[in-house]
């Protein structure tokens, strides 16, 4: 897959060109004004930030989706998405100003504009991710994962300029207003915020452009009601509803962030199981000419469909063979789960890219079982 | 994308009263002349200030601006502004003022305050300027939380504010 051959690769170039040198004026400024608050923002932001999407992208374990497009998603999250979200928030709440009362556009403004325009510009991004490589949207997996990851970026840069307003605006140091900040939209409601949002939205685009056995109607009625639902998820969490409980205490802000934003994350939640079930399921009907042979056994299938399955798998063979059994096993595993890829791509049983798919697990295994008669033979 | 930018562009313009551009420089008397940025639109009841004032709204927010006779310093001016705005709210609470310098350096005194009223909980600022024997009031209010949004315009119209020597 070469990107650059895409129409839609150049046009995100363009558009990040564009958002970047708007976006990094703004960065600057942070800098110049309060350095300690963005260089700490950005220090506690990716402590939570890369752990989080190295979950989100190992979600997908059956089919890891290109780094090159996943960076694209978070890219675009953070620096497209969000540009064009700050510069069309501001002239909507414009708007709003003109046609409803002032006290109304404080409580209802964030949670009128947000919503409609943050949640277009980051479906823009599935849509243009879509328009790259369409290959690699098989499954409502890559949807989710794509989603979340646009949402991830866009909630870091996000974060970024909350943490460091916060600074700017405090008369004490920079630094307590930004772990104050940390704590809150991270610590406290990370969870319920643009990932979430997006991921939802992604699970229906998913659904649309890849469940080609359904009718037209029914796939896009279904996309259109997860982008409704993304962008209820975002009205709710905006809103000032509940704001008078949250004022009496920390009990009873957690909990107003945990009704207005479990029932949403419980959704995505059994969305992901439910995508995850149909991966797995997917992955034994693509192995099963292959289960029986030298290559997969029907044991290690069953292995493999589970990922509790494989990691126990891993620790015993550390226990018994070593650390370097266990790194050859991860990747026999690793290519034995890449040939059901392959059987997505070629339709011969007895493809050249089939039959080499095979020699490197069959190569794999005889490695492992030297490294395991080593280990015998010292024990 | 681009299209949803531009309709909600187009949206936020035709939203804007008429003649949302600059008022142009309006004068409140005793030769004051105040220079409401783009947005601002003369109050329906500007009248209602009296022969020597002015009032403008924008976005929910109103500001006053008054003048006549002073021969005092500007503090004293602020503090008896104060004194009779305290008298019409509730629960009133005002910073202490600060000196500024306004137009042609001409020195004024500020002071922000919160209060309660009938419609709600309100904040302002007031700003007090005097030269040459005239004294002028700023007098700004706007809904609990909303005075910041129109901040950067009374700056800029205390910044421009003309008082004849």
């Amino acid at each position: 897959m070469s990107l650059s051959r895409q129409p839609a690769y150049w046009l995100f170039v363009m558009l990040l060109l564009g958002s970047v040198m708007l976006i990094a004026g703004e960065q600057f400024a942070y800098v110049s004004t309060v350095p300690g608050a963005w260089f700490l923002s950005y220090v506690l932001l990716a402590a939570t930030a890369i752990p989080a999407g190295v979950i989100i992208y190992r979600f997908d374990q059956f089919e890891p989706e290109p780094a090159s497009l996943v960076a694209i998603a978070v890219v675009w999250g953070a620096v497209v998405a969000l540009t064009f979200s700050a510069i069309t928030n501001s002239a909507a709440l414009g708007f709003l100003q003109q046609v409803l009362p002032a006290t109304t556009v404080d409580s209802w403004g964030a949670a009128l504009v947000a919503p409609v325009n943050e949640e277009l510009y980051k479906g823009a991004g599935l849509v243009i991710i879509y328009m790259m490589a369409r290959a690699e949207f098989d499954g409502l997996m890559d949807g989710l994962v794509y989603g979340a990851m646009i949402g991830l970026g866009f909630q870091v840069v996000e974060n970024v300029q909350y943490f460091v307003h916060a600074a700017a605006e405090s008369s004490g140091g920079q630094l307590g207003p930004v772990v104050s900040m940390f704590f809150v939209r991270v610590v406290l409601a990370g969870l319920y915020s643009h990932m979430l949002f997006s991921g939802l939205m992604g699970f229906g685009f998913a659904y649309a452009v890849t469940q080609r056995k359904a009718s037209r109607g029914r796939r896009w009625g279904i996309a259109g009601l997860f982008i409704v639902l993304a962008w209820a998820a975002h009205f709710i969490w905006n809103s000032p509803w509940l704001e008078s409980l949250m004022t009496m205490g920390g009990g009873s802000f957690v909990l107003v962030l945990g009704i207005k934003g479990l029932p949403f994350l419980g959704l995505l939640v059994v969305l992901g199981v439910f995508a995850r079930r149909r991966e797995r399921h997917a992955f034994a009907r693509l192995m099963t000419e292959e289960v029986g042979g030298d290559v997969v056994t029907q044991a290690e299938l069953e292995v493999l469909k589970i990922g509790r399955r494989r990691r126990a798998a891993l620790r015993k063979t550390k226990r018994r063979d070593g650390a370097p059994a266990r790194a050859v096993l991860r990747q026999l595993q690793r290519e034995q789960m890449n040939l059901a890829l392959f059987h997505t791509k070629v339709r011969a049983f007895d493809h050249p890219a089939l039959e080499a798919q095979r020699d490197k697990v069959r190569g794999l295994k005889a490695r492992l079982a030297r490294l395991d008669a080593t280990s015998g033979q010292a024990g | 994308m681009i299209g949803w930018m531009l309709f909600v562009f187009a949206l936020a313009a035709f939203a804007a009263p008429a003649g949302s551009e600059a008022l142009g420089p309006v004068e409140i008397g005793s030769g004051v002349v105040v220079a409401p940025p783009g947005g601002w639109a003369l109050a329906a009841d500007s009248e209602a200030v009296g022969p020597q004032g002015a009032a403008f709204e924008k976005a929910g927010a109103t500001v006053i601006f008054a003048a006549g006779g002073w021969s005092g310093g500007t503090e004293e001016l602020l503090a008896d502004q104060l004194t009779q705005l305290e008298a019409e709210f509730d629960s009133f609470d005002a910073l202490p003022a600060v000196p500024f310098s306004a137009a042609g350096g001409v020195p004024g005194h500020v002071s922000l305050f919160t209060g309660a009223a009938d419609s709600g909980r309100l904040e302002g600022e007031v700003a007090a300027l005097a030269e040459g024997g005239t004294g002028v009031v700023m007098f700004a209010i706007a809904p609990f939380g909303q005075l910041r949004r129109v901040q950067g315009d009374l700056d800029e119209m205390l910044d421009t504010v003309v008082i004849p020597r």
